[in-house]
């Protein structure tokens, strides 16, 4: 009786399951962090984590396939769509999630830190992310870049027992916080000229409208994409990436080279694809000197560096130049090499983190080169897979990272544009360059030789003080079960889908459906 | 036909892989019909079809005996009593090298050539860098880098020529049947032409380019060096064959006297620089820039001799090779030294060594009767009836190499030893059965080379009618035959 006198709106729950299952998989961490007095082992709070990870994986596949079967559709007053771009995005969050709850037990166990506040700051995290992948609203664009970027300032700020940890929350927290700032400035200033924050209203209204004085349109997305290049690491939007990388606990900059970079390349390519589309003519220069930019400086910041993960983040620069190729493009089939990219990065990214993260549980102070040296005599697990992520990365061919280099060029070159082979042959000279920097790892980690990194002279070598990165010890190196198993699937995955890549392609060509 | 893990019976796995291998190459030289010029034997299966690119192999009478070399060079590698004593990882390398370089002269799909061709970086770095000498680690990424640059361009003239296809068309293949029907203007044929040059001649290596080639010879393990020089090298003159001839024949014609240029430098460099070599593996790494060159001159003069010549030259300059730093890493296993000026009078305490080493030293530098005369002979007498001057400078270099190669064997092995190589100990059992098969080969190729030409040259008549059809090569087709049957007369002639 009750029930008909107040209309209760169609919710479709299975749009919001996602969200459901990472938000519930954070309250329990938290009820049972609170409630239960016993300290709870390590591994519970994993499993936790690594639970809910894979409901988000199945919550998405369902969807998958419900929007392969049904076509689209779009939910909370057509804030959020539910669309296979979102769900295959959201997969390859879900790795990131999983890969990071397995490797949080055994590093907090080293590092003797107490508590579950990782697992829950990565759970909500990655809420952030997947409604940044989904959202068809700028504002809710905006809310999902916030969750998911507070949550990160707070984990890299985690490690209370450094400095430099600290140092990077507050970087990270200033510069995301302008960036956020400006992206919202520019969100408000695209919803006073066309009277909507929605995607697809945008994209009608600058598509059926002859504007004549666009002034404030273009600087509306300019101060968008500015938002984003700051969230995706491109050059000249970098700076804050190595330190932040450097200084934050090594699972959490898996968790963040991973999954803020998918969610953050997520929203702009949807962004610029359904909502934008009608200035891609003003947007792609802006692209074309960025993705420039991005592909060199990564390369060749990289080069100067002697700390691995200073060397990772500017590889990771790299990546994003590629990634931001297919946007530049943006064709069907460039996009899709997007993504195959994103899907490639995800699996190699992550598996690089996860090694570091492995050698710097109990004392992530320095991951200077020289301590990588003779790792595979140490261990053999981690020495192999490291090199393999490393190679998968320089885009050697049978690994994941020569399909996702030649996912993106064949979009690229789809595409009718003058500077298209320049770019393409641009790009791969960059990945030469930053090949130098992955070899000289692999070198170290075989041990042959003592090769002084470029630009670096022996005497500024830093003093490796109190670190207690686990390889410098003399003594063989174990490995946790979980960092294991994650490493491990991680590798084969690496391998698997370099020699039968169809898996990965197939989603990206059905990801771009919507566009 | 490769084994990829090895656990601890490798030894017995890694001899059953060498001899499984084998079986296949012998049977490969069994079943090919000789005498006919197109591809037999093909199989193909889909691999990636989102991105058109197929698992198809074939062979021809242009790969036929790089497969074989393959094989045969491989086996000596691998059952070689070095290998057998390095850690395992070594031979596992050598396999996946093996097998890579396999896949490359078998594949009839660009993209799966270019896949194995870029594939064979990670084997041969892993071999240079952690079993090579004191500098392997930085010659070794200075190779991979370089190689690695020249790919790209390779990689994105593959797609950029693909994509042409597929707008001609609508099919996105990267076959190579496919996309010889493809139409280009000759601008475009020109530029698809230099991408991907630049990746060939880096890996042959060609003159400018080759800066990486002595530095990596040099530090490598012997098998890495023999791989890098005998193997590898010939992946950037197949390529030139392959496909340079057959999808940019425009591109070619209008190029020629560059590339033909470049062949006559690295002809002249090299020869002329390994004059001034101490280091016997230096040595080497500059002759072989001196040899390939030949190859390069026989391919892009473009007639039926020259190229026949070249595709043997290959087949030759790899066995030589091979048994020049066999040879070397044997003095360099007892004097520890590759340096000739700290070595004298070897002949002496080991002449059986001394013998091996001459008769690859001889067949280097193109002795008749011996396998380096037959390559070098077709490919000068091929380049001058089309490109007089090219052929003379090439012929000079004949002298020249004498020179090298006599030289160097003189102040290694003739006058009196001195005290400590004296006491060198000469060839053992292993040693000598190692070096025999190479020695026999040498000889067979010299002596016999219609065994080889019969069945190389009716493909390259193919390749050059195709793509070439109003070439000089039409005339000299009718030659070839009677070229063979003199050059079999005039090869007796040198035996006696």
């Amino acid at each position: 009786m009750i029930f008909s006198l107040i209309t209760i709106p169609q919710i479709s729950y299975w749009a919001l399951a996602p969200y459901i299952v990472l938000l519930s998989g954070t309250l329990v961490v938290l009820a049972v962090r609170s409630l239960i007095v016993r300290q709870m082992p390590e591994w519970f709070w994993s499993l936790i984590g690594v639970l809910s990870g894979i409901g988000l994986i199945l919550t998405e596949v369902k969807n998958y396939y419900d929007v392969l079967k049904h076509g689209s559709y779009s939910a909370v007053a057509h804030a959020l769509v539910v669309d296979p771009f979102e769900c295959v995005l959201s997969m390859m969050i879900s790795v990131g999630v999983i890969a990071f709850s397995l490797m949080i037990a055994g590093y907090s166990k080293l590092s003797k830190w107490e508590g579950p506040e990782l697992v829950a700051l990565s759970l909500l995290s990655a809420t952030g992310a997947v409604l940044l992948v989904s959202a068809q609203d700028l504002v809710g664009v905006f809310l999902g870049l916030e969750i998911m970027s507070i949550a990160l300032y707070v984990m890299s700020g985690a490690d209370l027992s450094r400095l430099k940890s600290g140092e990077a929350a507050v970087k990270y927290l200033i510069l995301g916080g302008v960036s956020s700032a400006i992206f919202i400035y520019g969100v408000s200033l695209l919803y006073g000229s066309t009277g909507s924050t929605n995607l697809a209203s945008i994209a009608t209204f600058l598509g059926g409208n002859l504007i004549s004085r666009d002034g404030i349109i273009l600087i509306a997305i300019a101060m968008i994409l500015i938002g984003f290049f700051f969230k995706v690491s491109l050059v000249p939007f970098h700076v804050w990436i190595p330190d932040v990388y450097q200084g934050a606990p090594s699972p959490a900059v898996t968790f963040m080279a991973s999954v803020a970079k998918i969610a953050g390349f997520g929203a702009l390519i949807r962004i610029v694809a359904s909502g934008l589309h009608a200035y891609i003519s003003e947007i792609r220069p802006i692209l074309f000197v960025v993705a420039i930019l991005s592909l060199l400086g990564g390369a060749l910041g990289g080069l100067m560096q002697r700390d691995i993960k200073r060397m990772l983040a500017y590889s990771a620069i790299n990546h994003s130049g590629f990634i931001l190729l297919g946007l530049y493009a943006l064709t069907k089939s460039s996009i899709a090499g997007s993504v195959v990219y994103l899907a490639a990065y995800t699996l190699f990214v992550t598996g690089s983190f996860s090694v570091v993260s492995i050698l710097g549980a109990g004392g992530d102070e320095s991951h200077d080169i020289s301590l990588y040296r003779g790792l595979v005599t140490k261990n053999k697990f981690a020495g192999y897979s490291f090199t393999l992520f490393l190679l998968a990365q320089a885009g050697v061919p049978l690994t994941v990272g020569f399909i996702a280099k030649l996912g993106v060029l064949n979009g690229l070159l789809t595409f009718s544009d003058p500077f298209k082979v320049s770019l393409g042959i641009i790009a791969m000279a960059s990945a030469v360059i930053s090949g130098f920097f992955y070899l000289r790892i692999i070198i170290n980690i075989f041990g042959a030789q003592d090769i002084e990194p470029l630009g670096v002279d022996k005497e500024s070598k830093r003093e490796l003080g109190n670190v207690a990165l686990a390889v410098k010890s003399k003594e063989k190196l174990h490995i946790e079960l979980m960092a294991r198993t994650s490493v491990g699937i991680l590798a084969v995955m690496v391998v698997f889908f370099g020699i039968f890549p169809a898996p990965i392609v197939d989603l990206a060509n059905h990801a771009i459906l919507g566009f | 036909m490769l084994p990829e893990k090895f656990k601890g019976v490798y030894k017995t796995l890694s001899v059953s892989g060498v001899l499984i291998t084998d079986f296949f190459a012998v049977m490969i030289l069994i079943l090919f019909k000789s005498g006919t010029g197109p591809y037999q034997m093909f199989e193909n299966y889909s691999w990636i079809s989102a991105y058109g690119i197929s698992l198809s192999l074939a062979i021809d009478g242009i790969s036929l005996f790089l497969v074989i070399l393959v094989a045969f060079v491989f086996s000596i590698l691998l059952l070689s009593p070095e290998t057998l004593k390095q850690p395992k990882s070594y031979a596992a390398w050598l396999f996946l090298l093996e097998g890579a370089c396999l896949g490359s002269f078998l594949s009839v799909d660009l993209l799966e050539f270019f896949i194995f061709f870029e594939f064979t970086l990670v084997p041969a770095y892993f071999l240079v860098a952690r079993f090579g000498l004191k500098d392997g680690p930085e010659a070794a990424m200075y190779f991979f880098l370089y190689t690695l640059l020249g790919s790209a361009f390779l990689l994105v003239g593959i797609i950029t020529l693909a994509l042409i296809h597929k707008d001609q068309t609508g099919v996105f293949s990267f076959s190579l049947i496919q996309l010889i029907k493809t139409r280009l203007n000759s601008t475009d044929q020109v530029l698809l032409l230099l991408a991907f040059n630049a990746a060939f001649f880096i890996k042959i290596p060609v003159f400018p380019f080759h800066s990486w080639s002595p530095v990596a010879y040099r530090e490598a393990p012997v098998g890495g060096s023999i791989a890098l020089a005998s193997i590898m090298a010939k992946l950037g003159t197949y390529g030139l064959i392959r496909f340079d001839l057959a999808l940019f024949p425009l591109g070619v014609k209008k190029l020629a006297w560059l590339f033909l240029t470049f062949g006559v430098v690295s002809i002249l460099y090299g020869a002329v620089v390994a004059c001034v070599q101490k280091d016997l593996k230096r040595l080497v790494a500059y002759s072989s820039i001196s040899h390939l060159g030949f190859v390069v001159l026989g391919v892009f003069a473009l007639t039926s001799e020259s190229l026949s010549g070249g595709v043997f030259e290959m087949i030759a300059h790899g066995i030589i090779t091979a048994g020049l730093f066999i040879g070397i890493s044997q003095i360099a296993l007892r004097r520890k030294t590759f340096n000739l000026d700290s070595l004298r009078g070897l002949q002496k305490p080991a002449p059986l060594l001394a013998g091996f080493f001459i008769v690859f030293v001889l067949a280097g530098l193109g002795l008749p009767g011996l396998g380096g005369f037959v390559g070098e002979f077709l490919v000068l007498i091929g380049t001058f009836s089309v490109h007089r001057w090219w052929a003379v400078v090439a012929v000079v270099v004949v002298v020249i190499s004498a020179t090298y190669f006599l030289w160097a064997y003189q102040r290694g092995f003739h006058l009196s030893p001195d005290d400590k190589n004296s006491k060198v100990s000469d060839l053992n059992l292993v040693e000598r059965v190692i070096l025999i098969p190479l020695v026999l080969a040498i000889i067979f190729l010299g002596i016999f080379p219609n065994f080889l030409l019969s069945r190389i040259t009716p493909s390259v008549n193919l390749l050059l009618k195709r793509s070439y059809p109003t070439s000089i090569s039409q005339l000299s087709l009718g030659h070839s035959n009677k070229l063979t049957t003199n050059f079999k007369q005039s090869n007796a002639g040198g035996k006696r």
